[in-house]
């Protein structure tokens, strides 16, 4: 009986997060001039669901996935775009990121509340004892989220944008060409190398596809690179100081497996060394607003692919630079 | 059996003693528990910093976020030297007020 109560407080406390959510998203819209943004809003909690490929036949199966993450996002924006034609790419990117926080939020809470009531209904003590010891850890992990809604609409970097803020650093304000769907590269020149630098494209919320923009880099200058460095935000170990930075080997990125395997198959086909320089964080501070001591860490990990650039590479090498992650409030 | 609170000063003492400390502790548990649900919830106040500089690297400014801030906005031109001043970095640092010391 203890353990039931004290998971219907939990939950209800979960759900008021949710809420909460959901209307920072509705004021937002409201603020954008948005007529119906509960329609917007119900229209994308429950939906966009992306189902699994199939893995007992291996072959392709990247690709099938990759086609559905792409298929499911396009749909998404067209169908924001319906909602809101006149509003910039930028201000659309932030709306989808915020109400995917939104629904990502409201999904965990449906999953939490189906087991709650299946405890409840079958009287099933193991399961209702499981979620009573592991929701105070859920509902502090939960409450960033809402957190991080504003700053996105706000425009605010996010500590997932530390590898964007290093590629800006590196190109500055250099010209931003776009290859893919938003996402570009800037060519700069470090002492007689050609440095192409891929991020996604800012300042709306978005992650981009710098595993395609890489893999149309390396087909632009016909394979002919020396050496392919990716810079992300990395989660921390618990004890360890945030915004340290590290260093190793192959490809710095958290996405499903798409955009990934693109940047280690080019790696592999133009033999060039593929080396990862990452920011480490918590998971709660990769999702709010950025802070200072990460703000400052990126100067350090600037300096730290400067070097490798300057020490591991000859003067004329192709060489290029992902700042993998969400360019938020970066251009 | 009846019992004679009446006549009994002590127990009457003792029966009022008791029901302060039970009211007490109820009220002590009940305000704790609300003090925590609500500190969950609660927002640490934070404050939105943007920091620009000069191309030139001669002047820098801080300022408070402004709407529209991204990093990578020119921001005006430089008092120093008339080029531009670039936003670099933003970020927010917890806002110290009195009113959490005053809470306590
Ligand atoms: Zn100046």
């Amino acid at each position: 009986m203890r353990y039931e109560r004290g998971v219907a407080a939990r939950l209800i406390l979960i759900e008021t997060l949710v809420k909460e959510s959901i209307n920072k998203v509705k004021n937002y819209l409201n603020r954008l001039g948005i007529k119906e943004p509960d329609n917007v809003i119900n229209g994308v909690l429950d939906n966009y669901f992306v189902i699994e490929p199939v893995s007992i036949e291996p072959i392709d199966i990247i690709k099938r996935l990759d086609h559905m993450i792409t298929n499911n996002e396009d749909k998404f924006k067209k169908d924001l775009e319906k909602f809101m034609p006149n509003v910039s790419r930028h201000t659309l990117n932030n709306v989808a990121v915020s109400l995917a926080i939104a629904s990502a939020l409201f999904i965990v809470f449906k999953i939490l509340r189906h087991y709650y009531l299946l405890g409840k209904k079958y009287e099933n003590w193991i399961l209702l004892m499981q979620l009573y010891l592991q929701l105070p850890q859920l509902v502090k992990e939960l409450i960033p989220y809402t957190k991080a809604i504003d700053g996105v609409f706000r425009g605010i970097p996010i500590g997932d944008s530390a590898g964007p803020m290093v590629a800006f650093k590196l190109a500055s304000l250099s010209p931003r060409i776009d290859i893919d769907e938003d996402t570009v590269y800037s060519l700069i020149n470090i002492e007689g190398r050609n440095v192409y630098i891929v991020k996604a494209k800012g300042p709306g919320a978005t992650v981009g596809r710098p595993g395609k923009g890489v893999y149309k880099i390396a087909e632009m200058l016909s394979y002919n690179i020396a050496r392919i460095i990716t810079v992300d935000a990395a989660l921390k170990l618990e004890g360890e100081q945030s915004g340290s930075i590290s260093e190793g080997s192959g490809a710095a990125i958290g996405d499903p497996g798409p955009e990934k395997i693109e940047i280690e198959r080019i790696a592999v086909k133009c033999g060039a060394p593929l080396d990862a320089v990452i920011i480490k964080m918590g998971i709660d501070e990769a999702i709010k607003p950025m802070s200072k001591e990460i703000a400052d860490s990126i100067d350090k990990a600037y300096q730290k692919v400067l070097d490798i650039i300057k020490t591991r590479t000859k003067p004329g090498d192709n060489i290029i630079v992902a700042g993998i992650g969400n360019s938020v409030g970066v251009y | 059996m009846y019992l004679q609170i009446d006549s009994n000063i002590l127990t009457i003492i003792l029966i009022v003693f008791f029901s302060a400390i039970l009211i007490y502790l109820l009220r002590f548990g009940l305000g704790y528990m609300m003090k925590r649900n609500r500190s969950e919830l609660q927002d640490q106040p934070l404050k939105t910093i943007t920091i620009a500089s000069c191309i030139n690297n001669d002047y820098m400014l801080e300022r408070e976020f402004r709407e529209g801030d991204f990093i990578g906005k020119i921001d005006g031109l430089c008092p120093k030297c008339n080029s531009n001043i670039v936003i670099e970095k933003i970020y927010v640092v917890p806002l110290t007020v009195k009113e959490t010391k005053e809470k306590r």
